[in-house]
């Protein structure tokens, strides 16, 4: 599993190594003393790349999660969450920013969402004006940053450096776009719809984080404007009070704080879909790797996914008895139809009962016994195929970025 | 530091504890945790200057956390990333010392893959600099950047130094809460974006720094 290039790593990859620290700090100033104390007790994570020795902090309406960064606030979920049920909980759900000018107060009374553009009649909505456009859509979808699982490429990628963590799977609230857009009323010739949020530059004249999207699929139905997830109102850092949910597409779609939705008539050209997070444009977004694409396009759906999620890598279970495995899988909204287990490192491979399905965006749970016949080492590989036929790689694909990493994953366990 | 400095300032971290959420009548408000996150020290020239450019916008994490191998090229053309299109105020002469230092501390030059104990480097704060002579406000404002924010009485990003003094006119403890907020940073007084830490200045030079923005 090429995870494992830490060879010379002393302590034992798990992704879910609990490392205590505690260590002499605060041996400086009195001040610096003071300031830094807490930091004695900061539990770390070791994630199982070279370098993923992480800080676990609990920022504001969050549990302790993974610091990726801490200015803008980049959190990512503890794998062991994803075992705890197929809903991920609001306080262990992945923030990413990409400034750090982010809004730390908001009142709701006083927020507008904008609609202008190419509409005949551009709009300031308050949060009641927004909730009284009709019964409120609920829709369970995953959220999975394009970067996801960066940390993994070999040869590694440069960016943030993820695990695992980066994806959750939330029940969302909230009205249609396209009914903001009807009310608005889409001028013919649009072609694009852009998406701002409240979140900006720190300085200077950074590009604006804005992101976009084509009229036909803003206007599908399926794309939300969600006030709330998993019934309460969004966190401040998964995007209060507003936030685009985009079904089956990766994160850098899903803008949060949104406040301003503009309807194009040319393609956009901002920075963030012009230049950043594009992916080779080929079937398998993928190069040889240290080359590069002849083409590019933005990143859009995701790919399929599927994880073991109760046992950790390195976990021991008893030889000559039975274990019900289960875990994870999704895919771009087409809906997972077979998810397979194998016990033998991919040599030969199983069905797995699927669990009712909470929609064609939700993450699906599905589960297998499983006897080690005998005790010793067994390597378990998990792999999904979706309603389309789209399955996962037996071998990482590699792109420059570090997008879209859907490798058939391995989980090493010992039977005793 | 006096003892009476000492339990205003611990008073003010206590408090910035308690506030994490706040949900007033008129809605949601958060404070973020402290940054401890903080650039390894070197004797590299490079390393003041990541400390006063870099930090001004993102932690030190960005950095930190990147594979081993990153070659120069990497991070040069991260640094010019920076620069251009995302509008940071890097001098051009100031690049390459500040690419020698990444590449020496965070890249392909550094010296071996960390291990736990390198971790406690990185979560340290680095020893105070003291300098041969005790260096005055505008000293410290000019070595630590503080202008690309912050003005005497207007606001550019931060708020006007005037501004500060008001808000802490009259408090006995002004002084001990202005050295906590640019030793440690913060965020939510003043607009969107944070106001970065700054471990490396020594007790004395905090003291300096707060004694003169108060008298603004």
């Amino acid at each position: 599993m090429n995870s494992n290039r830490g060879g010379n790593d002393p302590e034992p990859t798990s992704r879910r190594t609990l490392l205590k620290y505690f260590g002499a700090i605060g041996a400086g100033s009195a001040l610096g003393g003071l300031a830094f104390k807490a930091l004695a007790t900061d539990d770390l994570v070791r994630l199982p790349f070279d370098n993923g020795e992480r800080r676990l902090v609990a920022y504001p309406q969050k549990r302790p999660l993974i610091v990726l960064t801490s200015r803008p606030p980049q959190l990512e979920t503890p794998f062991a969450v994803f075992n705890d049920g197929l809903i991920t909980p609001n306080d262990a759900f992945f923030v990413r920013y990409h400034w750090s000018g982010i809004p730390t107060a908001i009142d709701p009374a006083a927020f507008r969402l904008h609609i202008g553009g190419k509409v005949a009649a551009p709009l300031g909505l308050s949060l009641d004006e927004l909730k009284r456009l009709g019964d409120p859509d609920e829709l369970v979808a995953v959220n999975q940053c394009s970067g996801n699982s960066r940390g993994f490429f070999t040869p590694r990628a440069n960016g943030g450096q993820l695990g695992n963590g980066a994806m959750g799977n939330a029940r969302w609230t909230g009205v249609p776009l396209k009914r903001i857009l009807e009310k608005a009323g889409v001028q013919p010739g649009a072609a694009q719809v852009s998406f701002k949020g409240l979140d900006t530059p720190p300085l200077g004249d950074g590009p604006d984080f804005v992101k976009a999207l084509d009229i036909d699929h803003a206007l599908d139905g399926e794309v939300l404007v969600a006030w709330a997830m998993n019934g309460a109102d969004l966190p401040m850092l998964n995007g209060y009070p507003l936030r685009l949910i985009v079904p089956g597409w990766y994160g850098t779609y899903w803008v949060k704080h949104l406040s301003e939705i503009q309807v194009l008539d040319s393609a956009f050209d901002g920075f963030w879909v012009k230049t950043a997070y594009r992916i080779p444009d080929n079937a398998c977004a993928c190069v040889e790797p240290g080359t590069t694409p002849a083409r590019t396009t933005p990143i859009s759906r995701f790919d399929v996914r599927s994880f073991i999620t109760s046992l950790a890598d390195g976990a021991r279970l008893p030889a000559g008895r039975q274990t019900v495995i289960r875990g994870i899988a999704f895919d771009g909204g087409y809906g997972i139809s077979e998810v397979a287990l194998s016990t033998d490192g991919g040599q030969t491979w199983r069905e797995t009962r699927l669990s009712p399905s909470l929609g064609r965006f939700s993450f699906r749970e599905w589960k297998a016994p499983f006897t080690p016949p005998k005790k010793g080492s067994y390597e378990l590989k998990v792999r999904a195929v979706n309603r389309i036929g789209q399955s996962q790689p037996p071998q990482g694909l590699w792109n420059a970025a570090g997008y879209m990493r859907n490798v058939v994953e391995s989980t090493r366990v010992t039977a005793v | 530091m006096t003892t009476r400095h000492g339990s205003a300032w611990h008073a003010a971290l206590l408090v910035a504890a308690s506030l994490a959420v706040a949900a007033p009548a008129r809605g949601l408000e958060i404070q973020l945790p402290p940054e401890t996150a903080v650039f390894a020290p070197s004797d590299l020239p490079g390393y003041a200057l990541a400390q006063r450019n870099c930090l001004l916008c993102h932690s030190a994490e960005y950095a930190q956390y990147q594979p081993p191998a990153s070659s120069r090229a990497y991070w040069e053309a991260t640094v010019r990333k920076m620069k251009k299109p995302f509008g940071a105020p890097l001098a051009e002469d100031d690049i390459p010392a500040i690419v020698d230092y990444l590449v020496a501390i965070y890249g392909a030059a550094r010296p071996a893959t960390p291990s736990v104990s390198d971790a406690r480097m990185v979560l340290v704060p680095p020893s105070p600099t003291t300098p041969a002579a005790p260096r005055d406000a505008q000293a410290i404002i000019s070595a630590s950047n503080c202008g690309v924010c912050h003005a005497a009485d207007r606001k550019i990003v931060g708020p006007p130094f005037r501004d500060v003094a008001a808000r802490y006119a009259g408090r006995p403890d002004a002084a001990a809460q202005i050295a906590v907020n640019i030793r440690t940073g913060g965020s939510g007084k003043w607009g969107p974006v944070p106001m970065p830490p700054f471990p490396g200045l020594s007790d004395e030079e905090l003291k300096t720094l707060a004694a003169w923005i108060v008298s603004r």
